[in-house]
């Protein structure tokens, strides 16, 4: 009985790896050369855009400073995509969408501006800059 | 006229502070000069210092540089702007060695200047107290030093901004000074995110801590700033194949509509209202579509009121008193229910402004407002937050059809029975564990984004014969030809698109 049952088990088994290749979806196309025979990845969105969250590390907190705001503002090459205030001393997350081809953003915090890269769709502004002494 | 105002208010703000009888303070224990600097201190030839000989209290004080140089601008420290109070400024503070001829640490006061024309408004520093340190026998002393002196009357009585410098100076040597607990009586009114110029209290209509000159509504408290998908001029395009859960002819023509967002947020970056421009520009279907919106994250009941939809034309869809669709968890805006009530057949040619030969059908505008009860965090209203989705052949009485872009979720209406049929593989599990929802068998979406206005395709012409890079950028899952939609007048085959000017 327990030969029977790993048999049925040895034969089961083969036939779902012999058949992987069966259920398996299509492999990406390369030069396709219409839409019948376009095959994408399945991890592609179609997108045009981009996701990017963007930072912004407010300044460390002192005892008997006044809260403070600022206007601030997200954009690249005078697209806005993000207007707002931002309690100094606050840590701060906004996620724009943005096209996928920019690298950069120019963020205006008050009266300052900065261009901030974008690295694996995180933009960081950390508005206290640390200073090493020799 | 605006630097008297700006005087009174400072003025006015000094007369307040006054009351409050604040001390500012350095200790150093930051350990990072930055962190003081971004609050507006000001360090001229100074260091923080760890060194044990050389710390005063905690695990850091000041070290200035060689006191060698008379002035008081050769190694100094400055206070942010501060209204200063009555009491005394204290301090401790040492030399490293005994070496040099004068050592001395002196304290001025700089007054603001609001008519300059340096952008820091700093007048010319005032001295007010001189410290020489003092000397046992030929050399000085390395002994701490306790400083304790009064603010002048004047700028004390005077209730304007200054600030407090405080120098390092002498002459011969390569004797440096130590620093630490320095003690002022006044109140911080720096404005770190304005170069640091005094704070003044701006002009607030709604008082809803936005002033007006920020605010895009300075008279509505619920409403204070815009913000755009795409951005404030662009608008972009949604182009959808309707024969779903079958592929159809991928001209991506059968519902072409513009669209634009602007995400209404208050003086707490919550979003309290979302405006919403779509124009219907075509449709190449014999179906009657529907066009509607699902915002993911904002269950129905959160909505207050849905104003400026073109609906009731068909009997498919019921309506809560909000305005939203009935029966859906989160809520769902019907943005016009047939886009032939909205826009006439020409009478000729198939579907409306996808056929040459037909005449143009003028485009049409409608304007949404969607207004929340509770206002929504601006980071749980993303773009993907926007579920754009088509609703085919409204006339045939299936509410549970609909077409999303690719991976976008169904609502609670959707037919799930007619996932994962014909060329559609919805509901089926990618190798990461996530869902697909939308896609053919090839992962081919039946709705695209594009992040402007998309010049659609002819009818019955496959997107790839206009557009000469589109199959590229799906293969290489878009890391190539990001731009396939731009114009750059050498990636598309103009004879397949659609122009309206013929």
């Amino acid at each position: 009985m327990l030969i029977i049952r790993a048999l049925s088990i040895f034969i089961f088994t083969s036939f779902l790896i012999s058949c992987e290749g069966f259920f398996k979806l299509p492999e990406q196309s390369t030069g396709a050369k219409n839409i019948d025979e376009l095959y994408v990845s399945h991890q592609f969105n179609w997108s045009t855009t981009k996701d990017v969250t963007v930072l912004i590390n407010g300044l460390i907190k002192r005892e008997g400073y006044p809260t403070q705001t600022a206007p601030l503002t997200i954009s690249h090459n005078n697209q806005k995509f993000y207007t707002g205030f931002h309690t100094l001393h606050e840590n701060y997350e906004i996620a724009v969408t943005i096209p996928v081809e920019i690298k950069s953003l120019k963020i205006l915090y008050g009266q300052t501006e900065y261009t901030v890269d974008i690295k694996d769709n995180q933009a960081i502004l950390t508005l206290t800059p640390v200073i090493t002494e020799e | 006229m605006k630097h008297i105002i700006t005087s009174i208010i400072i003025s006015l703000l000094s007369g307040i502070l006054t009351t409050i009888n604040a001390q500012l303070t350095l200790d150093c224990e930051s350990g990072n000069r930055g962190v003081e600097q971004s609050w507006c201190w000001g360090f001229g030839a100074i260091s923080y210092t760890s060194a044990k000989s050389q710390v005063i209290s905690g695990d850091f004080s000041t070290r200035s540089n060689s006191m060698s140089n008379p002035s008081i601008t050769a190694s100094w420290i400055k206070t942010p702007w501060i209204i200063p109070a009555s009491g005394d400024i204290t301090l401790d503070t040492k030399l490293e060695n005994g070496t040099g001829t004068i050592k001395q640490l002196i304290l001025s006061y700089i007054p603001y200047e609001e008519n300059s024309v340096s952008t820091s408004k700093e007048g010319n520093p005032v001295t007010f107290y001189t410290f020489d340190y003092p000397k046992s026998g030929n050399s000085f002393s390395q002994a701490v030093q306790k400083i304790k002196t009064t603010l002048p009357d004047v700028i004390v009585k005077n209730q304007k901004p200054v600030k407090i410098l405080i120098s390092f100076a002498g002459t011969g040597g390569s004797n440096r000074a130590n620093a630490d607990n320095i003690s002022i009586p006044g109140t911080y009114i720096s404005n770190p995110s304005d170069n640091c110029l005094p704070q003044t209290t701006e002009k607030d209509t709604d008082k809803d801590g936005v002033p007006d000159k920020f605010d895009q509504y300075p008279e509505d408290s619920e409403k204070a700033f815009n913000n755009y998908f795409p951005d404030e001029k662009t608008l972009f395009t949604l182009a959808y194949e309707d024969n779903w859960p079958a592929k159809g002819d991928y001209d991506l023509n059968d519902l072409v509509v513009d669209c634009q967002s602007n995400s209404i947020t208050n003086a707490d970056n919550k979003v309290s209202q979302i405006d919403l421009i779509v124009v219907l520009r075509a449709s190449g279907a014999s179906f009657r579509n529907a066009f509607a919106l699902q915002l993911n994250n904002v269950p129905s009941e959160n909505i207050s009121f849905v104003k400026g939809n073109r609906i009731k034309n068909v009997e498919l869809f019921k309506y809560t008193d909000n305005g939203v669709e009935d029966n859906q968890k989160f809520a769902n805006i019907i943005i016009f229910d047939n886009f032939y009530a909205v826009m006439k057949h020409p009478g000729t040619g198939a579907g409306i402004n996808t056929d040459e030969n037909a005449p143009f059908v003028p485009y049409d505008t409608i304007r949404l407002y969607v207004k929340f009860k509770e206002p929504v965090h601006i980071s749980e209203l993303a773009a993907e937050s926007f579920n754009y989705y088509m609703i085919p052949n409204v006339l045939s009485g299936n509410r549970g059809k609909e077409v999303h872009l690719a991976d976008f979720i169904p609502t609670n209406l959707a037919d799930p029975k007619l996932f994962n049929t014909y060329q559609d593989i919805s509901g089926t599990k990618k190798d990461n564990g996530q869902i697909n929802y939308y896609r053919t068998k090839s992962n081919l979406p039946w709705g695209i984004q594009i992040i402007q206005e998309f010049d659609y395709l002819k009818e019955k012409t496959p997107v790839n014969d206009g557009y000469l890079d589109f199959i590229k950028w799906a293969e290489s899952s878009g890391k190539e030809y990001p731009d396939w939609y731009r114009d750059n007048q050498k990636n598309r085959n103009y004879e397949k698109i659609y122009s309206r000017k013929k």
